[in-house]
């Protein structure tokens, strides 16, 4: 089930918003009526996945449960915390990276002569990025110290299943977010406030994103292209996976809300950065948090010299581009970012462009993102430098292929969107602060978003969000 | 924002969205179908199941009167209209009388890197039908309909340049090498008068298919391939003017009118258009809409096997399935064992989208011994 669907809109989010206020709020009744929708929510996509998500709770409750002993050695804590993150790692190794260091095996394999690797493949259980990094989080910050394990198993379970959060995030914290399990407020202008975020990712999601992604899709699966074709399919792409991962934010920090939790931003204006290193602290903070804090810092971050500060930002970048997808493409991408980074870093903290005006910073940094994007976007690497080849092909392509293309493209609704897009990620505007004071007009605004979106979604058949696929 | 108007904005948005169960129900109970909800609980949840209850709602949303009241909101039509199956294209300095019409699916077919292995199917599907019907002692002529898109070119629209796709050169050479008899239209259209070209479009404006001239090059080239002296006595031709509505046209929906289109129309002495029966046929024509274009409806005996007949002076049999081409009309003529009596060449034409779209199938078919 996707939160872009009349299925969610009109069935499910109505029954479950109106079943949790009809439930009283004392007691954990709000909490397991939770539980039970996220464990619809997921089982929607193959109830032959909810296992998986079952066992991986237990898993990490019961080592949660054994590192908040206080009886413990800090030796056998840490043993503990060793074990039950690497069995999380395995959990996400076979559902995710299986299938990729097979193939790089019978890569080699037909190389050298050897057998190649069983043929047993299964498709990525979704969001299984998100609720193996949740369950990371418990069992470190339970070791150390910052929260004390839950005791409910059943609020546990919420935390990890919780639907608006479940399949793309935003990365929950779990020492952050613990108490709000425990007790949490409600009030109606907090819900109306989720409300008007949600609309707004809503609307993000299916006025824009939805409208540029044949863009997107067109141009990363050209016959031919040449440089103007390229760059604006490459920015439509940009905009696209703004909209499309910025908009399940929202809507998924707006469901929060909705049910007396506030989740953390994701997201804040990205593409006004003024370098790469600005880039990170604004483009998916949840996961950017989530790597400095967890894999950056343990591994020394910047404490041990130049040196050992760019290993680590290229290992924490390598492992971020992986995370995305077990696929070379995602590597290199993550490379590209890393190399930024650890350029950024060796000229103390400032890109090579930081003494331009602040307009030229800020292209700058776009474009060196929007380079990142096609090795993100393209299908193999060779046709990411195929891709990036064609941006600098000044010279039209004159043949038919190209031509169509661009009769497909150049439309006025996706000119007109490309730049409506443009305009607001370049303005001050957010939307999570916006929805935070919410006026009778912004409302309004919400309501309308909302209902026009819903009209479009009738009009779609499929409606998949970009980050469920990682 | 105050506690009241909060609560005012929640209850009035979740009514905006129950509303759609509500409509739906409504719209069901009406039409005496079963409420959608029913279907999820009819079979064990599968994933399988789940997917199928899923789409049904979604199509079911689609027909949804409140969900289609909102999509005709102002502005969500422009949106939408950069989607859709009919791409338009506006007129020319040429062509200034209006936009011209294209099925997307086929404009895409040429920007768009093709699917593997479609070309080397239908090439192996082609010999062995060709084998089958030598085997009857018929002989075979492979004709691939041009994509609109390949000939009539944004801009001008004049036809300047033809495309060939790397994928259907691909397949000739393939049948060249099997020593199947193929007509390339492409050429075919390439090397008509540069006044033709210029002057009078290939294909009709608002519709997928090929127009009087198109039509007559094309069936100059095969009459050509196919070696019989030609004998221009025994029909009768004439170029007449007919209103025709546009398939790419009717696609859209709105308002739809008929334009007036030139047609060469032959008929016999009696003034009826030319007719084969099975079993009395020497040639026989299979193939798609291409073939049915002015040989149904409103005008007949100015599509393809009328202008076959006009220039051999002999009638044309013909088999047809309208986006069947590659495979449906061969089925069709397994069906129809007698129109195999007498006959000596078959004329099998499929579009050539059919190379690389991957919902063709390229089944070998077999002809009853």
């Amino acid at each position: 089930m996707v939160f872009a669907s009349t299925l969610f809109l009109g069935y499910f989010l109505p029954v479950v918003l109106g079943v949790y206020y009809l439930l009283p709020a004392a007691g954990r009744w709000r909490n397991r009526w939770l539980l039970v929708a996220s464990y619809v929510f997921y089982g929607w996509w193959d109830p032959l996945l909810l296992p998986l998500l079952f066992g991986l709770t237990l898993w990490s409750f019961g080592f949660a449960w054994l590192l908040g002993r206080s009886d413990f050695t800090e030796g056998r804590r840490k043993t503990l915390l060793v074990l039950g993150v690497s069995g999380t790692l395995v959990a996400l190794f076979f559902g995710k990276y299986f299938g990729f260091a097979c193939e790089n095996y019978d890569w080699l394999a037909a190389r050298l002569g050897w057998d190649p690797a069983p043929a047993t493949r299964w498709a990525l259980p979704l969001g299984i990025s998100f609720f193996t990094f949740h369950a990371i989080s418990t069992l470190v910050d339970v070791h150390r110290r910052i929260a004390k394990p839950m005791e409910s198993w059943a609020d546990y379970a919420c935390y990890l299943a919780f639907f608006p959060q479940l399949i793309a995030g935003p990365i929950l914290r779990f020492g952050p977010i613990a108490p709000a399990f425990a007790a949490r407020t409600h009030a109606w202008s907090q819900v109306a406030s989720g409300l008007g975020l949600f609309a707004l990712g809503l609307a993000k999601k299916v006025l824009i994103a939805n409208t540029l992604a044949p863009v997107a899709d067109l141009a990363f699966n050209a016959r031919q292209l040449d440089a103007g074709l390229a760059w604006f399919g490459l920015l439509a792409y940009a905009m696209q996976l703004y909209y499309d991962f910025s908009g399940y934010s929202d809507m998924a920090v707006g469901l929060g809300r909705m049910f007396g939790f506030e989740f953390p931003r994701n997201f804040n204006a990205p593409y006004l950065a003024e370098s790469v290193t600005d880039f990170w602290r604004r483009w998916h903070l949840s996961l950017s948090a989530f790597l400095r804090d967890y894999l950056y810092i343990p591994l020394g971050g910047n404490r041990h010299g130049l040196a050992r500060t760019a290993a680590n930002l290229l290992v924490v970048m390598l492992l971020g581009g992986l995370w995305h997808g077990a696929q070379w493409t995602y590597v290199v991408w993550g490379l590209w970012h890393g190399l930024l980074l650890v350029s950024e870093r060796w000229l103390g903290g400032r890109a090579w462009y930081a003494s331009f005006p602040r307009f030229f910073r800020v292209m700058c940094t776009f474009g060196l993102i929007l380079i990142g994007w096609v090795f993100f976007r393209a299908p193999t690497l060779g046709a990411a430098f195929a891709y990036l080849r064609a941006l600098v092909d000044f010279v039209p392509a004159g043949a038919a292929p190209a031509q169509w293309l661009g009769a497909e493209l150049f439309t006025a609704p996706h000119v007109a969107t490309v730049g409506v897009a443009l305009g607001l990620a370049w303005s001050r505007r957010r939307a999570h602060d916006w929805s935070m004071q919410l006026t009778g007009r912004r409302a309004l605004l919400c309501g309308v978003l909302l209902l026009l979106s819903l009209g479009v979604l009738g009009a779609h058949k499929a409606n998949p969000f970009l980050y469920f696929q990682f | 924002m105050s506690p009241v108007r909060s609560k005012v904005f929640v209850v009035a948005a979740m009514l905006g969205l129950i509303a759609l169960p509500v409509a739906q129900w409504w719209g069901d109970r009406a039409a005496g179908r079963p409420a959608a909800w029913v279907q999820l609980f009819e079979r064990p949840p599968t994933a399988a199941h789940l997917r199928a209850v899923e789409q049904a709602w979604q199509e079911a949303a689609a027909r949804n009167a409140y969900l289609r009241g909102l999509a005709a909101a102002p502005g969500l039509a422009w949106l939408r209209s950069a989607e859709g199956p009919v791409l338009t294209v506006r007129g020319s300095v040429n062509q200034p009388e209006g936009s011209w019409l294209f099925y997307r699916p086929d404009v895409r077919l040429l920007s768009q890197r093709p699917p593997a292995g479609s070309v080397e199917r239908a090439a192996n599907a082609t010999v062995h039908w060709r084998d089958q019907l030598a085997a009857r002692g018929v002989r075979l002529i492979v004709v691939v309909a041009p994509n609109k898109a390949a000939i009539q070119r944004p801009g001008s629209f004049a036809v300047e340049e033809v495309w060939k796709s790397p994928e259907l050169r691909r397949y000739q050479e393939a049948l060249t090498a099997n020593r199947v008899e193929f007509v390339d239209l492409h050429a075919a259209f390439a090397a008509a008068p540069v006044d033709l070209r210029r002057q009078a479009p290939l294909y009709l404006p608002r519709d997928t298919h090929w127009s009087k001239d198109g039509l007559a090059l094309a069936a100059a080239a095969i009459v050509e391939r196919l070696g019989w002296p030609q004998r221009a006595d025994v029909y009768r031709g004439r170029e007449v003017s007919v209103p025709h509505v546009g398939d790419l046209e009717r696609w859209l929906g709105s308002a739809a009118s008929s334009r007036q289109e030139m047609v060469w129309k032959v008929t016999d002495e009696q003034g009826n258009p030319p007719s084969a029966q099975s079993g009395g046929a020497e040639v026989l024509l299979l193939g798609d809409s291409f073939c049915r274009i002015f040989e149904d409806g409103a005008v007949v005996g100015g599509g393809l096997k009328s202008q076959l007949a006009w220039r051999l002076g002999r009638p044309v049999g013909q088999l047809r399935q309208d986006g069947g081409g590659a495979t449906l009309v061969r089925q069709d003529l397994v069906r129809r064992p007698e129109w195999l009596q007498g006959l000596k060449v078959v004329v099998w034409e499929f579009a050539e989208r059919d190379l690389t779209s991957p919902e063709t199938e390229w089944a070998q078919v077999v002809l009853p011994r």
